[in-house]
C-alpha cells in the first residue's frame, strides 16, 4: 500500500484552563490515516474537536504530543517551509467573508498567492484566474467585483478557488457549508465532488452533517470528545454503523417523508454532550449510550475492526 | 356560518394580504409581497424559505419585533386571538398579545439576558405576563423548567445564562416563551443552532407542548428537512409570496411548485441506497430590493415558460384534485392556473 497523503498518530491537544489540572482535552488520542485521493470527513458534534483538528492538520495548533506527518514529512518540519507547504495544503473555512479581504477584489485575492508565490507572466496568471473561476463555476464578470457585492455561495467559490490557486494536493475543508442555504448547499457539494474527481484532490472535509457528508465522501471519521468513536467507509458505515454514537447520529437524521418518519424508529440520545473539560471515565459515551453496560464506565474501549468493515471504539457491538 | 368562516372566527394567527417593506439607510426591500395565511389552534405550521424570502419578517414584524435601524411599512391585516396588530403602536401591540404569542429565537444566549439568573427571568416574566407575584412566579418558574425537560430545575433556577449548554439555553428559552402561557408559539429556527442529537430533542419537545398544551405552533426554518416529522401544514415562501402551502405529508411528498422541488432535492436522504442525489437549485435567493415583474422563481426555473412565467405574476390556486388548502402559485404545474 502507498503511504498515506495525512497520518495522524495519537494526537493530543489540550488547551490550560485556570485550573491547572483540568485542562480542555480537545483532542485526547487521535489517530487517523487519509488515503492518497480519498475524500475524508470528519464528523462529530460541537466540542468534539473536529476544528481544532482541522487547525492542527494546518499548522495553526500545535499539538500538546502525538505526531502528524503529511505526505511523509512531520508538521513542524513543514512550519519552517511554509511556502512549501501553501502550495501542497490549502483550507478552506466556514465563513469566507472572514477568510476574504474586504478590500481586494476578487481577481486581487486569486492573484495574491500566485504573486508570492512568483508563478507566472502577467498574461499566465491572468490565464490561471480565468481557469480558476471556471473551474469554481463563476463567470468572470465578477472578477473586479468585492467580496461585500458577492452573495454567500459565491464568496464560499472565491475562497476555494483561492485554495486552489497553487495547485495543492490536499484541501482541508471546515465546514464549509454550514454557512449556506440548503438549496446552495447542494451547489457546493456538487462542485467539491467534480473538484476531487477531476483534480484527484484528498479532500479532508469537517462537518456536523452526516447526511450531506455522504453524498460526496468516501471515508469519514466520527468524533466525539475528543476521541474517534469509529472511522471507516462511509457506505459500510451508513448500512451498520459499528458505534452506537454513529447510529445515534444518523438516527437524528429525518426522513423527509412525514409518512416514513412517523414509523421509524428514532433513537433520541439523552442530555447534552459532556464538557471536554470533564469528559466521563471509560467510554465517554456511556452517559448517553443506549447500550451502556456496567463496564462501560470503567474501561475505555480501543478501536478493533467491527464485523461490518469499520472500525470503531466500543465494548458492546461486535 | 360556513366552515372556512368558521375557521376564521377561530384562528390563532389570521395573516390577510400583508404587504411589508423594509426601508434601510440606503434600500427599500419589499420582504413580504402579499401573504394570507391562518393558524388553527392547536396546529403546527412550518414557515419554510431561503435566507431572505421573508419568513421571520413575517411572523416578528407585526409583533414589532424588527431589528433597531430598520423601519417597517406594513400594509394588509394580522389578526392574533381576532386582536388587529397592524397599524397599532408597538407597545399597545405588545399588549394586545399580551401572554398569546410565546417567542423562541434562533440564538438563545442572546435572547436571554446575561446578566440575569435564569430562574428569576422567566419568573418576572411570569409575573409581568400572568399577573401572579413572586412566589407564584417563582413555582410556575420551576414549573416550566422541569416541563421544558430541565434536569434538577431548583438548581438551574439560580445559574446564569452562560453556565448552560446550548440545548439547555433553548429549552430555557422555550420555558421562558411559555411563561405566559400563550396560545401561539413562534419559534424561528429554532434548532439552527443545535447539534444534531439534540436538535432532535429540541423539535420532540415542542411537538409534545403543542400536542399536550394545545399550543399552536409557528415554525420557521429554512431546512424543509427538520419538519416531516412534527409539522402538520408546510408554507413554502419564496421571495416574500407563498408558492406552496399544504399538508406535511402533500407538500413532501407530491411537491407541485417546481421550488419546493428544488428544496426537496436539496437536501440528501440519507435512508436512500442511491447517492449523489442531491441537485439543489441553480442561481441565487433573489434581490429583493428589485421587484420582479412575474413568477420571482422563473429565473431559477427549469420549468420556466420564455415571455410567460416572467411577465404574468402567478396567483396562488387551490390544486385540483387535492385535498381543501392544499395550493400553489405556477403557471406551469398547477393545472387550475390554465383556466384562470
Amino acid at each position: 500500500m502507498s503511504q498515506p497523503a495525512i497520518q495522524v498518530t495519537d494526537l493530543k491537544v489540550y488547551f490550560p484552563t485556570g485550573k491547572r489540572d483540568r485542562p480542555v482535552r480537545a483532542l485526547d488520542g487521535v489517530s487517523l490515516s487519509v488515503e492518497e485521493g480519498s475524500f475524508h470527513a470528519v464528523v462529530g458534534e460541537s466540542g468534539c474537536g473536529k476544528t481544532t483538528l482541522a487547525r492542527a492538520l494546518i499548522g495553526l495548533q500545535p499539538a500538546t504530543a502525538g505526531s502528524i506527518s503529511i505526505r511523509g514529512r512531520n508538521i513542524s518540519e513543514w512550519m519552517r517551509d511554509r511556502k512549501r507547504f501553501a502550495s501542497e495544503v490549502q483550507f478552506v473555512f466556514q465563513n469566507p467573508l472572514g477568510a476574504l479581504s474586504r478590500r481586494q477584489t476578487v481577481r486581487q485575492s486569486l492573484e495574491e498567492p500566485l504573486l508570492i508565490h512568483r508563478m507566472g507572466s502577467a498574461s499566465e496568471r491572468g490565464a490561471r484566474i480565468a481557469k480558476l473561476m471556471e473551474l469554481v463555476g463563476l463567470p468572470s464578470v465578477m472578477l473586479d467585483r468585492l467580496p461585500r457585492s458577492l452573495s454567500g455561495d459565491q464568496r464560499q467559490r472565491v475562497a476555494i478557488a483561492r485554495a486552489l490557486a497553487l495547485e495543492p494536493s490536499i484541501l482541508i475543508c471546515d465546514e464549509p457549508l454550514s454557512a449556506l442555504d440548503v438549496s446552495i448547499q447542494a451547489q457546493i457539494v456538487n462542485l467539491f465532488s467534480e473538484l476531487q474527481r477531476d483534480l484527484g484532490l484528498t479532500i479532508v472535509m469537517i462537518s456536523h452533517d452526516l447526511a450531506v457528508v455522504r453524498e460526496m465522501c468516501t471515508q469519514a471519521t466520527v468524533m466525539y470528545l475528543g476521541k474517534v468513536a469509529e472511522i471507516g467507509r462511509i457506505d459500510l458505515m451508513f448500512r451498520a454503523p459499528g458505534h452506537p454514537y454513529t447510529e445515534a447520529l444518523l438516527s437524528a437524521v429525518p426522513s423527509l417523508n412525514p409518512r416514513e418518519e412517523k414509523k421509524r424508529h428514532r433513537i433520541v440520545l439523552k442530555g447534552d454532550p459532556p464538557s471536554p473539560m470533564a469528559p466521563p471515565s471509560g467510554c465517554r459515551f456511556h452517559t448517553r449510550c443506549i447500550i451502556a453496560e456496567p463496564r462501560c464506565s470503567t474501561i475505555e474501549p480501543p478501536l478493533e475492526a467491527k464485523q461490518t468493515g469499520t472500525v470503531a471504539a466500543c465494548l458492546v457491538t461486535s | 356560518m360556513n366552515a372556512q368562516a368558521q375557521m376564521a372566527s377561530q384562528a390563532v394567527l389570521q395573516i390577510r394580504d400583508l404587504k411589508i417593506d423594509l426601508y434601510t439607510e440606503t434600500v427599500c426591500v419589499r420582504a413580504i409581497d402579499g401573504v394570507s395565511l391562518e393558524v388553527a389552534p392547536g396546529e403546527m405550521v412550518a414557515i419554510v424559505g431561503e435566507s431572505g424570502s421573508g419568513k421571520t419578517v413575517l411572523t416578528l414584524a407585526p409583533l414589532g419585533l424588527m431589528p433597531e435601524g430598520v423601519s417597517i411599512d406594513i400594509i394588509g391585516s394580522v389578526k392574533c386571538r381576532g386582536n388587529e396588530l397592524v397599524g397599532k403602536a408597538r407597545s399597545a401591540g405588545t399588549a394586545l398579545t399580551r401572554g398569546d404569542v410565546g417567542v423562541v429565537f434562533q440564538d438563545p444566549i442572546s435572547a436571554l439576558n446575561p446578566m440575569k439568573r435564569i430562574g428569576p427571568q422567566l419568573c418576572s416574566q411570569a409575573m409581568r405576563k400572568r399577573g401572579v407575584n413572586r412566589a407564584e412566579g417563582r413555582q410556575i418558574a420551576i414549573d416550566l423548567l422541569k416541563r421544558t425537560g430541565i434536569p434538577d430545575p431548583v438548581d438551574r433556577y439560580q445559574r446564569y445564562p452562560h453556565e448552560m449548554s446550548g440545548g439547555m439555553l433553548q429549552r430555557a428559552m422555550i420555558a421562558l416563551a411559555l411563561a405566559g402561557k400563550p396560545r401561539l408559539l413562534i419559534a424561528d429556527e429554532p434548532t439552527t443552532a443545535l447539534d444534531a442529537t439534540v436538535r432532535a430533542q429540541i423539535l420532540e419537545l415542542i411537538k409534545d407542548i403543542q400536542r399536550t398544551e394545545g399550543i399552536a405552533v409557528v415554525l420557521i426554518t429554512h431546512d424543509i428537512g427538520v419538519v416531516s416529522s412534527v409539522a402538520d401544514r408546510v408554507v413554502v415562501l419564496y421571495a416574500g409570496r407563498i408558492a406552496e402551502i399544504g399538508s406535511v405529508e402533500n407538500v413532501l411528498t407530491a411537491p407541485v411548485h417546481p421550488y419546493t422541488k428544488g428544496l426537496l432535492a436539496s437536501v440528501p436522504e440519507i435512508r436512500s441506497d442511491v447517492r449523489g442525489t442531491v441537485s439543489g437549485i441553480p442561481g441565487s435567493p433573489p434581490d429583493q430590493s428589485h421587484l420582479h415583474r412575474g413568477c420571482p422563481f422563473s429565473p431559477r426555473c427549469a420549468l420556466a415558460i420564455p415571455d410567460h412565467c416572467d411577465r404574468i405574476r402567478p396567483v396562488l390556486l387551490p390544486i385540483p384534485g387535492r385535498s381543501e388548502g392544499d395550493q400553489a402559485a405556477c403557471h406551469v404545474t398547477n393545472p387550475a392556473m390554465k383556466d384562470a
